[in-house]
């Protein structure tokens, strides 16, 4: 593998009963890249993620991060941020951030706890007394706190309101530790564009496009002309 | 790592049985009170209560564990549990140690009731039977002082063994209900598969005791292994102690083998949802 991609998969395979989800999908993804995982619901762009992270083992193909199989070493470099809420629902910030501290040595707990005020976060309140947006908040402070070689951040703009997304995309663009990969699953395409530096387009278990911002605003078009372009022709292959 | 997945396993099973301890915690106050009405109905009532809500605590003890590892191995805690950076044999090791701590705990209150129940019932003339029995020549010719003690830490750690073993059924049984095609049944899968791996323990080990029937023979100066049916009468004439050990060593190791293929099912098999 060359040195500069951070993720490898070749011939990738993942289905769900008789529902094919990832079809031979192949690609790599370099280092120090804002990456756009782009597609409709239900294309994969989930279980991709849940695979890189190492949630998901009964896959065929090979799937390498940082040189390795997704396993200890990985998970010790990649900071995931799934959809759902994970954290126990009597945990209060300060248990997550202590919980953090103790296994992930990128963690950076005085830092957590500058993004809890700002956040103006109790740090002493119980996750199920707070509001979906306040959780979120708590996990993007977790996530974000940690110095890792790779974010896979699932949706991250998914449940939140227009004003809460701009200030949680400038919360990640400004605190991801420089020189690291992020990975990043949205839908939203056009309260994105301007932050990738790559797209890679997921649709009927293909990889549609894969490729710079760069060589896509050569063609004289945006990321989100693009994604109408083969996302529809995609559903219409369908 | 493995010493601070304990330490937060520990955290999260107080957590889940803080309300069935605090529940004992009452029933016990109840209990106190109840001594105070020095009335022959009220007292056998509540010793009766009482042994029901503590059986009831190691089986609500036990449910409340299996819903704990469903939630932070397989639902949607396992998201971050799965995703630390730690060895999946040290994530499973760490919620086998922590559950069976807490079923252990309540079993000993268990017991702990019954042996209260049986001299709060049974006041001054149950004790002095218990010391009859105990210093009475028959006794001793049974079975010396030396000897019961061996047996009674035989005893004690077969118990804690069961537990220890029971606990990995238990487990093994949860993690089942997550692979598929055994996750159709869901929770209820959990409590089926527990139940059916602790039954084949049962089984397996009574199977084994039959093919090959070990004891541990007991007497004052030494503890030794024994097979056949000559030496254990050998050790009984010498009012030694036998007691068999086959179905809890085959119990063992069944433990440790489905603690082996839990790991491979986690590791192979389950996509956490």
């Amino acid at each position: 593998m060359a040195n500069d991609v951070i993720i490898k998969v070749r011939n990738l395979s993942k289905s769900y009963g008789k529902n094919l989800v990832l079809d031979d999908i192949s690609f790599d993804l370099e280092k120090g890249k804002i990456i756009g995982l782009l597609g409709p619901n239900g294309c994969g762009k989930t279980t991709l993620i849940k695979i890189l992270s190492g949630l998901i083992h009964d896959y065929d193909g090979i799937v390498r991060v940082d040189d390795a199989p997704p396993g200890i070493h990985t998970k010790g470099i990649t900071a995931y941020l799934p959809e759902k809420t994970y954290l126990a629902d009597w945990f209060r910030p300060i248990d997550a951030i202590n919980y953090f501290n103790d296994f992930f040595s990128d963690f950076d707990k005085n830092k957590a706890l500058e993004f809890v005020k700002r956040f103006r976060l109790n740090e002493k309140q119980s996750i199920k007394s707070m509001s979906k947006g306040m959780q979120e908040k708590v996990q993007l402070l977790l996530i974000m706190s940690r110095s890792a070689k790779l974010y896979l951040l699932d949706e991250p703009l998914g449940g939140v309101d227009p004003a809460a997304r701009a200030t949680i995309l400038d919360i990640i663009m400004k605190n991801y530790a420089q020189d690291s990969t992020l990975l990043l699953s949205t839908h939203m395409v056009n309260d994105l564009e301007g932050s990738f530096d790559h797209v890679l387009m997921l649709g009927n278990g293909k990889v549609l496009v894969n490729t710079g911002i760069a060589k896509i605003h050569a063609m004289g078009k945006s990321v989100e002309e693009v994604f109408k372009e083969v996302i529809g022709n995609a559903w219409e292959t369908d | 790592m493995l010493g601070k997945l304990i330490k937060n396993d520990l955290k999260f099973g107080a957590h889940s049985v803080s309300l069935v301890y605090l529940t004992a915690l009452i029933a016990s106050a109840v209990m106190g009170i109840s001594l105070l009405a020095d009335l022959e109905t009220v007292k056998y009532i509540s010793s009766v209560v009482f042994i029901i809500a503590a059986f009831a605590i190691v089986i609500v003890t036990v449910i409340t564990i299996i819903i704990s590892i469903q939630k932070t191995m397989y639902g949607s805690q396992g998201y971050l549990t799965h995703t630390l950076p730690v060895k999946t044999s040290a994530l499973v090791f760490s919620k086998w140690f922590t559950s069976f701590l807490w079923v252990f705990i309540s079993q000993l209150f268990f017991y702990a009731s019954i042996v209260f129940m049986y001299f709060y019932v049974s006041g001054e003339d149950g004790f002095q039977m218990i010391k009859s029995i105990l210093l009475s020549g028959e006794f001793s010719m049974l079975i010396s002082e030396a000897v019961l003690k061996k047996v009674a830490i035989l005893e004690a750690s077969r118990l804690i063994i069961q537990v220890a073993t029971i606990t990995m059924y238990v487990l093994f049984g949860i993690t089942l209900s997550n692979v598929r095609p055994f996750h159709v049944l869901g929770n209820l899968g959990a409590v089926i598969y527990s139940f059916i791996t602790i039954l084949a323990g049962h089984y397996l080990g009574k199977g084994a005791a039959k093919l090959a029937d070990i004891a541990l023979a007991l007497t004052p100066d030494k503890v030794s292994v024994v097979v056949t049916e000559a030496a254990k009468d050998a050790i009984l004439d010498i009012n030694g102690a036998i007691r068999p050990v086959t179905a809890t060593f085959t119990g063992v190791v069944f433990a440790v083998i489905l603690y082996f293929i839990i790991i491979m099912l986690i590791e192979k098999k389950i996509n956490i949802k």
